[in-house]
């Protein structure tokens, strides 16, 4: 049952993630070139900081 | 006696059909964005992806325990390399402004580059994670990022851009002492860390097809700092 209910929220973790990109795309819809650019770039500085810091924590 | 009947429309008829159509033409001519606006859209999405993927293995990790400590390490580095090699490209993007015959050879290298940083970070968000159920979750959120890829893939061959293929054998510290016999062509890009050059341990057994460190390019990773060894399985 933990593994079931393990399994679940994991899916339930992706689920949610994936709606978050759809909510991004859709959100493109009214920006312009220079815009959606910028967008991107949030993103992209977010991942890498993210992901330093994580890096960083594992040693 | 022959009737016709004919719609005509009067004047105010005609004003207020061109102001009930026209929102909806613009909004139809709207629907096909420019080729620079679709390279832009398919950059944000890819950086979506990468985010999600990212956030997803840390979560696996630090929550779920379903990946390890070299896994998550492996998936975060080669999102960093996506995420900086989707700038790079965004900022050449900006500076072309455009696409058309004189930029598209450009452009083309550009989104290789993308291409196999993203084709490197499947290799290590899927190939090598042990745990089925965390490999089949970021192979689900895999498939955000070849939406947006198969979209520039589109665009490029619409456009008469050659795409290189991407031809990346990913080597992490996370795999740094597993060997491989999964062979890889003349040319094939390895991701490597810095000051240690890749240790090349060829199988004699590999015989004429046996790639040699000359025929591959490495690209250095700043941030990473480990010795790889690479077992060359052969070339072609």
């Amino acid at each position: 049952l933990n593994d079931t209910a393990q399994l679940i929220l994991l899916a339930l973790e992706v689920a949610e993630r994936l709606a978050k990109v759809a909510g991004e795309l859709k959100k493109q819809s009214g920006l312009n070139d220079e815009q959606i650019l910028a967008a991107a770039d949030v993103k992209d500085d977010d991942t890498i900081a993210k992901g330093r810091a994580l890096l960083a924590s594992l040693g | 006696m022959k009737t016709t009947l004919r719609f005509r429309p009067s004047a105010i008829s005609q004003v207020l059909i061109v102001a009930l159509l026209a929102p909806m033409l613009i909004t139809l001519a709207g629907c096909k964005d420019s080729d620079y606006t679709s390279a832009c859209k398919a950059s944000d999405d890819i950086a979506s992806g990468v985010s999600a993927v990212r956030d997803l293995s840390e979560q696996l990790y630090s929550t779920y325990h379903l990946i390890d400590k070299d896994e998550v390490r492996a998936i975060q580095l080669g999102a960093i390399d996506a995420a900086a090699a989707n700038k790079e490209f965004r900022n050449k993007l900006r500076a072309v402004k455009k696409i058309n015959g004189d930029t598209k050879t450009q452009i083309g290298a550009w989104v290789g580059e993308v291409l196999t940083s993203l084709e490197a970070l499947e290799q290590s968000g899927t190939l090598h994670i042990k745990n089925e159920s965390a490999r089949s979750q970021l192979a689900i959120a895999f498939k955000t990022i070849r939406v947006a890829v198969a979209t520039i893939q589109a665009l490029a061959a619409a456009n008469g851009i050659a795409l290189p293929a991407p031809r990346v054998f990913a080597v992490s510290p996370a795999f740094s002492s597993s060997t491989t016999t999964s062979p890889f062509r003349s040319g094939t890009t390895i991701i490597a860390p810095p000051f240690t050059p890749p240790v090349f341990d060829v199988d004699e057994s590999c015989g004429k097809n046996m790639v040699t460190p000359d025929d591959v390019e490495f690209r250095r990773c700043p941030k990473r700092a480990a010795i790889v060894a690479v077992n060359s399985g052969g070339g072609n």
